[in-house]
């Protein structure tokens, strides 16, 4: 074998089989062909328009607009046709038969949605390199520099990232079908956001003459939240559809509080860089209100966590008094789960007060303090529902509604709690006084007059049912331990062979 | 290679489905797995497969934990799930093609690993063929193929014949034989229990997550006839005149007339049988075959199993 034999073998061996068979399957069917072919139909056509056109001699921008309608085409396959194309597929594939034999390979789910994600990467750039020339040509239209093509180019896989990732996210899901399809409709929404927020992008960009300003300071300064937000995004729904099709015995949890945690901390870092830097103390204050919104979002998701750990899981908890601690914050576990989102809130809303004296600001803009109360009070109520969701599905509809639906449970709770206490108030005691709608969430929200009591009433209920479901929550940390090497096989006997 | 399971317990909420469930496959050996739909099978199956977890229990390769290295009962188990392959737009060839590069099978090693797969499993003539195209016992070959890309020491096999022609489950049977001789131990589980009766070494009848009988096919047999005995009468005439007659003597717990033949239930041991026939010549009946009716998988399993699910 000589070099180059031992180098493909090499390069054949360390690529991901999901990539090497999406690619065959994409290559082998009708779709992406078909597609590919009606797209550079649309690009010549664009530009054999153009250049018939008779008032395209008098027209100084001729380029640049070609260019826009040859971009919007990239678009529609980059940011539509191949990320739905790509979710739909794993969607269909993904019956629990076909995840469950990738499992039993060597095969993690993190490879299997990075798989997904090269390979739809792969289609989308062989549209690109497809239209890149015809881009180009724009250029000698007039209108457009060859720097402003390329960074646009760019700048527009961001949201082709970014509806793949939605689309595999959704995909994953452990929906059943007819579900599935209903969210997937549903997702079409954020997908044509996206594809016009990037075509809108693109205008932008060519309008302000990206080519010139993409290299300063000022540029980046001001895309940095932008750039934050995105890349926050983007971990999440990797980290959440890694999640979605891992096992049922896994450590699922974990990578997402991770990566959350390892955002948190660095966004802070980022963001105070940023505010010290011309964006201000409110951006800061921006950030506080984001990541309790985010931390608030995880609380029905943990009341939804299983509560014990199986022996897979067991088996990595640290012996150490530190560890083991950590590890309840971190792992897959429902009262562990709710003890890492309030402490990483609780941080939220500590932590930046020191970095103020760095920014040289003593508070977080005007408006923060009313933000701050509004967030505060719908954390406190999502906590409410939650425990109460929990305490309700343990105590009545333990063998209705599974663990994983508690979050569902909270939410028609927190669903009741907003409409039936005003009508109980009104039949019974013919009264429609604002304080029969304290159970509802969304009235601190509504008016700023009922904030005080929104506030002190969430606070109770939050509190109230956290002490109720204190022993629980208990009962789970002193589950949670490390499984003993010098544990003796259950009942310690072996099973008879069955004789040949 | 031995897989010895311990006091499987298995609970999804509050429903049972596996209760101290323990038996263990040596090398070589074909073990059916039985029972009704529900009763457990799929779950210890999923389980042995490192799909799944028990509640509590443990599953053991020589004696390494699989629930605590999964990994390395992947290395040495295979699984043949009850549904078949279902990618689109990709060839046989191609899919087994990705598992073994799903298992970290090295290109030197894939090719020639492949190719001897489709020509142990029949597939070499038809390798270029989408999946979709495949007829469901091409497909179980398939399945088949693909579990045994990594050579498993260990096959499971949850309802490998569930819908295929009488030709597929023929080579389907023969399939599993080379395999248990070539020294890998096979839990296969099937609704069919005459086929399985001719390929299984053992048996292990499942009801509501319990075990309810296990061993070799003979001893389960055995088990069953020690109870009481069926026996088979065959008259020349007047048969439902001996139903009558039988219902009376000492002994018979049922008579019933089955075809041509006189079925009945009699308490005791083989000189009970032998007293019954000497006591129905004596009447004149004119007896011309008095066997015992045998017993097989099947009737054993009627026998024990109710039917029940959970």
């Amino acid at each position: 074998m000589n070099l180059l034999e031992r180098a493909l073998t090499r390069l054949d061996d360390a690529l991901n089989p999901i990539v090497v068979k999406e690619l065959r399957q994409a290559v082998q069917g009708k779709f992406i062909t078909g597609i590919l072919i009606l797209f550079l139909f649309f690009q010549i056509g664009t530009l054999g328009f153009s250049l018939i056109d008779r008032a395209a001699a008098s027209n100084f921008e001729l380029g640049r607009e070609t260019f826009t309608v040859l971009m919007m085409f990239v678009l529609l396959a980059g940011t539509l046709a191949v990320p739905i194309y790509s979710g739909y597929r794993f969607a269909t594939e993904r019956s629990d038969l076909d995840s469950d034999l990738l499992f039993i390979t060597t095969i993690t789910p993190a490879a299997i949605i990075r798989g997904k994600f090269q390979a739809a990467m792969a289609i989308v750039l062989l549209f690109y390199a497809v239209s890149l020339p015809y881009m180009t040509i724009t250029y000698f239209f007039r209108g457009i520099d060859l720097l402003s093509i390329f960074w646009v180019v760019v700048f527009s896989l961001s949201g082709v990232v970014l509806n793949l990732s939605i689309c595999l996210f959704i995909a994953c899901l452990p929906l059943n079908f007819p579900l599935r399809v209903m969210i997937g409709l549903c997702a079409l929404i954020p997908l044509f956001w996206v594809f016009g927020g990037s075509v809108a992008m693109v205008s932008e960009f060519l309008r302000m003459g990206i080519g010139a300003r993409v290299l300063s300071w000022a540029f980046w300064r001001d895309l940095f939240p932008s750039v934050l937000l995105f890349g926050f995004g983007l971990g999440l729904l990797y980290v959440l559809s890694v999640a979605a099709i891992a096992p049922a015995p896994t450590n699922r949890a974990y990578g997402i509080r991770r990566f959350v945690s390892a955002f948190w901390a660095l966004s802070l870092l980022g963001m105070t860089f940023y505010a010290a830097n011309g964006g201000g103390s409110q951006a800061l204050g921006g950030w506080i209100i984001f990541a309790t919104l985010v931390f608030s979002a995880f609380l029905p998701v943990a009341v939804s966590e299983r509560t014990w750990c199986g022996r897979r899981v067991a088996r990595t908890i640290p012996g150490d008094a530190l560890g083991r601690r950590l590890a309840f914050l971190f792992y897959s576990g429902a009262a562990g789960g709710l003890i890492w989102a309030l402490t990483f809130m609780v941080l939220t809303h500590v932590v930046p007060v020191f970095a103020l004296p760095v920014i040289g600001a003593t508070n977080f803009g005007s408006s923060f303090e009313h933000d701050r109360e509004g967030v505060i009070i719908l954390a406190l109520y999502t906590l409410g529902y939650s425990l109460l969701g929990a305490l309700v599905r343990r105590l009545f509809l333990a063998d209705r509604v599974p663990v994983a639906s508690t979050w569902f449970l909270a939410l028609l709770l927190a669903g009741l709690g907003g409409a039936v206490p005003p009508i109980l108030g009104f039949i019974l005691f013919g009264s429609d006084r604002e304080e029969w709608l304290l159970g509802n969430p969304l009235l601190a929200l509504q008016s700023t007059a009922w904030r005080e009591s929104c506030l002190l009433f969430a606070a109770g209920f939050a509190g109230v049912l956290l002490l109720v479901n204190l022993p629980w929550m208990k009962s789970q940390w002193e589950q949670f331990r490390p499984y003993g090497d010098e544990e003796p096989p259950p009942d310690g006997e072996d099973a008879p062979a069955l004789p040949v | 290679m031995r897989l010895e399971v311990r006091h499987l317990r298995r609970y999804y909420g509050t429903t049972r489905a596996l209760d101290d469930v323990s038996f263990a496959i040596e090398a070589g050996q074909i073990v059916g797995f039985v029972g009704p739909n529900g009763a457990g099978k799929t779950t210890t199956m999923r389980i042995l497969a490192t799909l799944d977890e028990p509640t509590s229990g443990d599953a053991l390769l020589d004696g390494i934990s699989l629930l605590e290295h999964p990994e390395r009962a992947r290395a040495v188990i295979g699984y043949v799930p009850d549904s078949l392959p279902v990618h689109r737009d990709i060839t046989i060839h191609e899919y087994l093609d990705f598992f073994a590069r799903a298992y970290g099978i090295g290109r030197l090693r894939r090719e020639s690993l492949i190719q001897s797969l489709e020509e142990f499993t029949n597939l070499t003539g038809i390798r270029e063929k989408m999946l979709g195209e495949l007829s469901k016992g091409m497909k179980q070959r398939v399945s088949l193929a693909r579990a045994l890309i990594h050579d498993p020491q260990i096959l499971l096999m949850d309802e490998p014949a569930a819908g295929l022609d009488p030709r597929a489950r023929i080579e389907l049977r023969e399939l599993v034989r080379v395999l248990a001789a070539r020294g890998k131990g096979i839990l296969i589980s099937s609704h069919i229990l005459t086929e399985l009766a001719e390929i299984c070494d053992a048996a292990l009848i499942i009801e509501q997550g319990r075990l309810l009988r296990s061993g070799s096919l003979d001893e389960i047999t055995a088990a069953e006839k020690a109870v009481g005995r069926a026996i088979l009468i065959r008259v020349v005439e007047r048969a439902p005149q001996l139903v009558e007659a039988l219902l009376l003597m000492p002994g018979v717990q049922a008579a019933r007339l089955v075809g041509d033949d006189v079925e009945v239930d009699v308490e005791g041991d083989e000189r009970a049988s032998a007293a019954l026939l000497t006591e129905i010549v004596r009447r004149g009946f004119p007896v011309h075959e008095f066997r015992p009716r045998l017993s097989n998988l099947e009737a054993v399993f009627m026998n024990v199993t109710k039917g029940d699910v959970q």
